[in-house]
């Protein structure tokens, strides 16, 4: 078709003079996501997502903490500050003391924890959230939440992956027998795991989504694997010891998790975002994961937006049970 | 409709491999990701606005879609179409506040190429004067074309959607992108070269 040719030509004259658009562009629209305009999000958590007053929660939030900044180490360039690396290997021993073998691949991966949103509205606060998932990913699971769905409901099914299908969700949240859909099985557990620390870094770094940083993509991709996967002692070691690894990882302490337990946090901040890795002080285990904007995210100032803190991942042998 | 709360607690195997359809589910609990659907597209859907709104508004354009699509997001449904159709139909909707703009930009491009045929040294090296004045016959064709006809031909054109992708894109059916595209093309062709469409383009190195 020859009017392509010509359509093109025309188009390249019409063509911007760069290949990106401008950086405000970005740094409007990321300033654009961590509001929510959308107002009915998702059933788990609608009655409580709602936009964090500029400055008021948020400053509550991040009051009083003090960031340490960073010092080289080795040849590996400006790694995690001293103070917390130290955090992350007592994370890794604590971790490796603690029994976690691998399980089984008709087994779930039971997660509990209290998600929390910044609330202006008039609904705030937390909820608990339990799921069960698949460990290989191929049966249906579970997600329960404690705050019902604008219908009443507290719980949906995990359509599970089977042969390159699953069910699609029918009206209550159940699965639908008669309908599939294209997927590919997300396991709760990954056997392959790296476990050393280079290893995992490297893996945290090519895993991730392209368009940030390796270091940003690490750091998020670390924080994820924690609360939605099930981890050995040996491999969640190496995930802390990978953090530790990564530039510009500083501390800060007196951190609350979304149980309002108070912890030294692991942070990382980022092309506007900033993630907070908790630990509880001395027992040196993983509390939970929070995100927000960072604080020289000037259009908007710092603000929380999301906070999970993890109170138990265990194994089990069906969805809804309860260890 | 995917049911965003599943999202809460489906991780991804590899955790930043996420499909774009994962990207927006998983952005329902974490709308900082949605970020990254920015990152993936950004440039593409900026060339398509630019050509068509031109400098000034290019920009308003993309910053718009994507936070219409974020806005959106919890109604995106990948039976209808993945995300770079989706995002193209916003922008489509949004190019649409801005048609008149476009066709002054598109005379525009017609004038100059009629008028500086003769003078422009740097572009006579790659294209010949006559593909140059088709280029001009072309612009004030576009001009004329209806605007739904000229977003089918243009997103097929320039944003290389499918058929099918387009007709997601616009959310019509795929018959009518077939029968819009006939039409823009029938009107290019003729404003082009008459009944031989391909005459002023074979004549061209």
């Amino acid at each position: 078709m020859n009017d392509q040719w010509i359509l093109d030509d025309l188009g390249s004259v019409l063509d911007p003079p760069t290949e990106h658009a401008p950086a405000e562009v970005r740094q409007r629209v990321l300033a654009g996501l961590t509001t929510d305009r959308s107002r009915r999000i998702t059933w788990s958590i609608q009655p409580v997502w709602r936009v964090a007053a500029v400055g008021g929660l948020a400053s509550l939030v991040l009051a009083g903490l003090v960031v340490i900044s960073a010092v080289r180490i080795g040849d590996h360039g400006p790694a995690a500050t001293a103070e917390a690396a130290e955090i992350l290997h007592a994370a890794a021993d604590a971790a490796r003391q603690a029994p976690a073998g691998a399980p089984r691949s008709d087994q779930f991966v039971f997660i509990e924890s209290e998600v929390w949103y910044p609330a202006a509205g008039e609904r705030s606060g937390s909820g608990l959230m339990r799921s069960w998932r698949s460990v290989d990913g191929t049966r249906d699971g579970l997600v329960w939440t404690e705050i019902p769905n604008p219908d009443g409901r507290n719980q949906t099914a995990i359509p599970g992956c089977q042969n390159g299908r699953a069910p699609v969700w029918g009206e209550q949240g159940t699965l639908r027998e008669d309908q599939t859909r294209a997927c590919q099985p997300d396991p709760a557990y990954l056997p392959d795991l790296p476990t050393t620390a280079r290893d995992m870094l490297s893996y945290l770094e090519t895993a991730a989504a392209e368009g940030q940083d390796a270091d940003s993509r690490a750091f998020a991709g670390a924080g994820r694997l924690l609360i939605t996967h099930y981890l050995t002692a040996d491999t969640r070691a190496a995930v802390y010891e990978a953090v530790a690894l990564i530039p510009g990882v500083t501390a800060v302490r007196d951190v609350s998790d979304a149980m309002g337990r108070s912890g030294v946090a692991v942070v990382r901040e980022g092309q506007g975002v900033r993630y907070d890795m908790l630990f509880d002080p001395s027992t040196h285990q993983f509390l939970g994961w929070q995100l927000g904007a960072s604080a020289d995210h000037s259009s908007l100032g710092a603000q929380q937006t999301r906070r999970q803190a993890i109170l138990r991942i265990a194994v089990v042998d069906a969805p809804g049970q309860v260890p | 409709m995917v049911d965003g709360g599943v999202a809460v607690v489906t991780g991804s195997a590899e955790p930043g491999k996420l499909s774009d359809t994962r990207v927006i589910e998983e952005s329902l609990v974490e709308p900082g990701l949605f970020g990254l659907l920015y990152d993936r597209h950004e440039a593409s859907l900026y060339r398509y606005a630019y050509r068509r709104a031109g400098p000034g508004i290019a920009e308003d354009l993309v910053a718009e879609t994507f936070l219409v699509a974020f806005a959106r997001r919890r109604h995106f449904d990948p039976v209808c179409g993945d995300a770079r159709a989706w995002l193209f139909g916003i922008l489509t909707k949004e190019i649409s506040h801005h048609h008149r703009r476009e066709k002054t930009r598109l005379r525009a491009v017609a004038r100059s190429c009629q008028t500086e045929v003769a003078n422009d040294s740097a572009d006579q090296a790659l294209v010949s004067a006559d593909a140059r004045a088709a280029r001009g016959l072309l612009a004030a064709a576009l001009a004329k074309l209806s605007r739904g006809d000229r977003d089918v031909l243009l997103l097929i054109a320039w944003s290389g959607l499918s058929y099918t992708e387009a007709a997601q894109a616009l959310d019509i059916a795929v018959g009518t992108v077939r029968s819009r595209l006939n039409r823009a093309r029938r009107k290019v062709r003729a404003a082009l070269g008459g009944d031989d469409p391909t005459r002023v383009i074979e004549e061209s190195p």
